[in-house]
C-alpha cells in the first residue's frame, strides 16, 4: 500500500535557522529595512526580473486592488465576483 | 487535513480521484509548512516577504476547490497541475528573494571599498559612536548617532573599513556571494529543464544551509549585525561617481 504522508516522519523538522538574532535584534534589522525601502533611492536595489515579481513589496491593502495579474486577473475576477473580496 | 496519517487500506482502488484530492491537499499542508521555514529566515533579517508568493499561494486553493468538487478524472488532472505551478512558483520565489536580497547585502560589503565612502573629516565623531562594540554594536551605534541615518551609516562604514574588513574575509564574501548565485541559478534552471526533485525540500535546505553558514561565519568578526542594514547604509554612503 502506498503512504501518502505521515507526520511523524515528516523531514522539515531538521531545517533549522541558526539562533543568531535575539528578538530585539529582528526588530532592528526590520527597521532597517524598511527605512531603506522609504529611502528616496530604493530603485538603485530593485532588479526587474522575467516576471511581475517585486523586492521589497510587502502585503498591503492594495493586494486585491487593480493590477495586471495576467493569466490569474480572469480567476480573480471571478473570486471577487463570488465571494464579494 | 494535515494532522491525518494518510493510507489506502480502506480505500477502494476505483477511487483513485481521491487519492489525486488527496495528494493535493498534501501539496497545500506542505508548502504551509515550507512557508513557515523560510519565513523565518526572512524574519530573521526583517526581509520583505513578497507578496506574489502570496497571492500565488491563495490562487493554488482556488484551484484545489474547483479540482475538489469535480467528478472527472481529466479536469482534475488540469486543475491539479494548475495548482501545482501555483504552489511551486510561491515556493520557488519566495527562495530566490531572500537569496538575492541577502546576496545584495553582502555584495555592498564586498564592494564596500569601491562603492562607498564616508566622511574622514568626521572620524572622531564616529570614534565616541563606537565605544561598545560587543553585541548588536550595530544598533548601538544607530541609538548613539540619535537615528540620524546619515550618520549611522557614515560611522558602520568607518568601523568596517577600520576594524573589520580584511583579504580573508573579503574572500569569504565573494564565495558566499558565488554560493548564493549559484542557488538562484540552479533554482531558476530547474523550471526550464524537465527534472524535477521529489519535493522541494533540497532547494529550502539549501537556502537554509547558506543562511546557517554565512550567520556563523560572520559571527567571528561580529560582521552579522551589519547585513540587514547594509541597503539603508549604501543609500547616504555611495560614492557619487
Amino acid at each position: 500500500m502506498l503512504k501518502v504522508y505521515e507526520r511523524g516522519e515528516y523531514i522539515m523538522d531538521y531545517l533549522q535557522i541558526a539562533n543568531v538574532f535575539s528578538e530585539e535584534d529582528k526588530k532592528f534589522n526590520r527597521e532597517m529595512v524598511q527605512r531603506a525601502s522609504n529611502f528616496d533611492n530604493r530603485d538603485k536595489f530593485l532588479e526587474k526580473r522575467g516576471g511581475k515579481m517585486r523586492m521589497y513589496k510587502t502585503i498591503g491593502e492594495d493586494l486585491y486592488a487593480e493590477k495586471d495579474y495576467d493569466f490569474t486577473s480572469e480567476i480573480l475576477n471571478d473570486y471577487r465576483k463570488k465571494w464579494g473580496i | 487535513m494535515g494532522d491525518l496519517t494518510v493510507t489506502y487500506q480502506n480505500i477502494s482502488n476505483n477511487d483513485s480521484l481521491y487519492v489525486l484530492k488527496r495528494i493535493s491537499a498534501d501539496w497545500i499542508d506542505k508548502f504551509g509548512d515550507s512557508f513557515t521555514r523560510i519565513k523565518m529566515a526572512y524574519d530573521e533579517f526583517g526581509f520583505d516577504y513578497p507578496e506574489e508568493c502570496h497571492t500565488n499561494y491563495r490562487d493554488s486553493w482556488f484551484h484545489y476547490r474547483k479540482l475538489y468538487t469535480k467528478k472527472d478524472k481529466i479536469t482534475v488532472y488540469k486543475e491539479q497541475y494548475a495548482m501545482e505551478e501555483h504552489l511551486l512558483r510561491a515556493f520557488k520565489d519566495g527562495q530566490i528573494n531572500f537569496l538575492q536580497q541577502l546576496c545584495q547585502c553582502l555584495e555592498v560589503w564586498y564592494l564596500c571599498d569601491d562603492i562607498m565612502c564616508y566622511d574622514k573629516n568626521k572620524e572622531m565623531i564616529y570614534q565616541t559612536m563606537l565605544k561598545v562594540t560587543d553585541g548588536n554594536w550595530v544598533e548601538k551605534v544607530w541609538k548613539a548617532s540619535k537615528k540620524n541615518e546619515q550618520i549611522f551609516s557614515a560611522a558602520c562604514v568607518y568601523y568596517y573599513q577600520t576594524f573589520i574588513e580584511s583579504l580573508d574575509l573579503k574572500n569569504q564574501l565573494q564565495r558566499f556571494i558565488h554560493g548564493i548565485k549559484n542557488i538562484i541559478l540552479d533554482l531558476r534552471g530547474s523550471g526550464v529543464n524537465i527534472y524535477r526533485p521529489d519535493d522541494n525540500i533540497r532547494y529550502l535546505n539549501e537556502c537554509i544551509d547558506m543562511q546557517n553558514e554565512i550567520c556563523n561565519s560572520l559571527q567571528k568578526v561580529n560582521m552579522q549585525y551589519l547585513i540587514s542594514p547594509s541597503r539603508l547604509i549604501y543609500q547616504h554612503c555611495r560614492k557619487h561617481n
